[in-house]
């Protein structure tokens, strides 16, 4: 996956502080969180394969017969 | 119909010659076999994480949107999350995700994460709505993310931040703590938190930003990947969620206690014998503290011990006994007696009240009349006629006016309880109960009674 460089990620997440619409009352409240997810996905992907690879590289190191959580 | 299920057009739970079933739709026919047909079903239920049913045939009683009808296992309370202790809102919280990424496995997700869909069953939490997963589209977000951080996240995170008591936010928000209110109860240092920033500050932002919005169609391009990265960043936010050291008065009550051990031993046996002749199936311990004679109650005599109590570290406590010694029959519950746990809702008809949910055969209430009679000004015959709707066998101990403990309520205020006496106690009980036997609490001043409903 391509990562999307950093001030796209910066300028995606400060755009959700200043976009501010008028609320209306037909909306569906799950809307927001629906897009929410679809724009920091790929932040979130970036994040968890990180996460996997350092865990992946801390087994590697740890003493055999140690499990994990 | 169930109150609880009329907003679900999948189907519907509904009670026939006493037992519980849940009427499926047609439109949920697709679903449904997905389910069972997977092995998600069975990996769940092998896992004790999602409640078992049978399909059963109860020809009369079938309507148009008729599918199928199942009968769940019967859960034997049914409690809310703001009655739920940290620990108890926390591992609901986690059972909730790990069902999301067993489903994931099996190409299917939970439609719907809402608090109300767990219940807590020997001891641990269980998911009770069979109808809440639908087939997983690879592309599309997780529907109900929004809902779990209103129904989990919210207020784990105003419990773990700010103040335990904030879980009652849902008392008047029944589809979860909103994030924005959320976000502006939070302190700084909670919004530090990643998981906070992220779930709650800008998804909460972000749901405001985009209220006006129309189309999702063109959003759709959540990978897999994403749905699983949300979900871990999710369970590594909640499970890295603490309660601050609570220090109050219920929670050290034990430590800062009048008896001796001698006289809390024999107070404990007192309490196992009553229960014993009452020869209960399910007690309710009013005022129960850690649970320390609940447990005690519970080694002598097996039965559904609901441990209720007012403070919120005695509850976590004692929940956290219940893990630790894996206890299959006490639960642990929130409850403010002198103002207990409302029906809410939709025509107050989709939550009930705390009377018509908690009925059971043994009431058990130990130094706790001088609470409601003195701190709370409740006159006895009100305490009696409330003990007696809930069950049919009350232990109760009578701490009298010269109890050091009573002196601690009377020490700030004006003694105005008159009919503060043992004997009033006897007579205004006696109007609701026959009293069975009265043992004097040797090494204190108290009195123990075993009564029976008239």
């Amino acid at each position: 996956m391509k990562k999307l460089p950093d001030y796209i990620v910066l300028i995606l997440i400060i755009s959700l502080f200043v976009i501010n619409q008028e609320a209306l009352a037909y909306i569906n409240p799950g809307s927001g969180s629906y897009i929410f997810q679809t724009i920091t996905g790929g932040l979130l992907s970036i994040f968890y394969l990180f996460k996997k690879l350092i865990l992946n590289l801390l087994n590697i190191f740890k003493k055999p017969g140690t499990k994990d959580e | 119909m169930n109150n609880t299920s009329f907003r679900d057009n999948a189907g519907f739970i509904f009670e026939h010659a006493g037992k519980i079933y849940r009427q499926i739709n047609k439109c949920y026919e697709f679903e449904y076999e997905k389910l069972m047909s997977s092995g998600l079903y069975e990996t769940l239920t092998d896992k004790k994480q999602l409640i078992p049913h049978k399909e059963v045939n109860l020809v009369k009683i079938r309507d148009m949107n008729f599918y199928k009808y199942i009968q769940p296992e019967m859960i034997k309370f049914i409690t809310y999350p703001y009655e739920w202790s940290f620990s108890e809102l926390k591992d609901a919280a986690l059972l909730t995700l790990s069902i999301q990424k067993t489903a994931l496995k099996y190409n299917m997700s939970l439609k719907d994460a809402s608090a109300f869909n767990i219940q807590f069953q020997n001891g641990k939490p269980i998911f009770i709505d069979t109808l809440s997963f639908e087939n997983y589209k690879e592309v599309a977000p997780w529907v109900a993310y929004g809902q779990f951080c209103r129904h989990f996240l919210a207020p784990l995170v105003l419990m773990s931040y700010r103040d335990t008591r904030l879980n009652k936010l849902f008392v008047t928000n029944i589809d979860g703590i909103p994030l924005d209110l959320c976000c502006k109860l939070l302190p700084i240092e909670a919004k530090l938190n990643p998981g906070v920033l992220f779930h709650i500050v800008i998804h909460g932002v972000s749901i405001k930003a985009n209220e006006g919005k129309k189309s999702l169609n063109k959003h759709n391009n959540f990978s897999r990947l994403a749905m699983e990265s949300l979900i871990d960043s999710l369970e590594t936010c909640i499970k890295h969620l603490k309660l601050p050291k609570l220090k109050t008065e219920w929670g050290e009550y034990y430590n800062n206690t009048n008896y001796s051990s001698e006289t809390l031993k024999i107070k404990s046996e007192i309490v196992q014998e009553f229960i014993k002749k009452s020869a209960p199936q399910t007690v309710c311990d009013l005022g129960a503290n850690r649970g320390d004679f609940t447990r005690a109650a519970a080694n002598s005599w097996g039965a559904d011990y609901l441990a209720f109590d007012i403070d919120a570290a005695a509850v976590e406590e004692n929940y956290k006994r219940v893990k630790l010694n894996k206890e299959k029959n006490i639960l642990p519950l929130l409850l403010d007696l002198t103002n207990p746990t409302p029906a809410i809702g939709f025509a107050h008809n989709e939550r009930a009240d705390f009377l018509s949910r908690f009925r059971c055969d043994t009431v058990l209430a130990l130094a706790l009349i001088h609470h409601l009679a003195i701190s709370n000004n409740l006159p006895f015959s009100n305490i009696a006629d409330f003990f007696s709707k809930l069950g049919k066998f009350l232990i109760i101990e009578f701490v009298p006016k010269t109890d050091s403990k009573v002196q601690i309520l009377l020490a700030s205020r004006e003694d105005i309880f008159a009919d503060y006496t043992q004997k009033d106690f006897e007579s205004e009980f006696s109007k609701f109960y026959t009293i069975l036997e009265k043992r004097e609490l040797y090494g204190s001043k108290r009195t123990l009674y075993l009564m029976r409903k008239k």
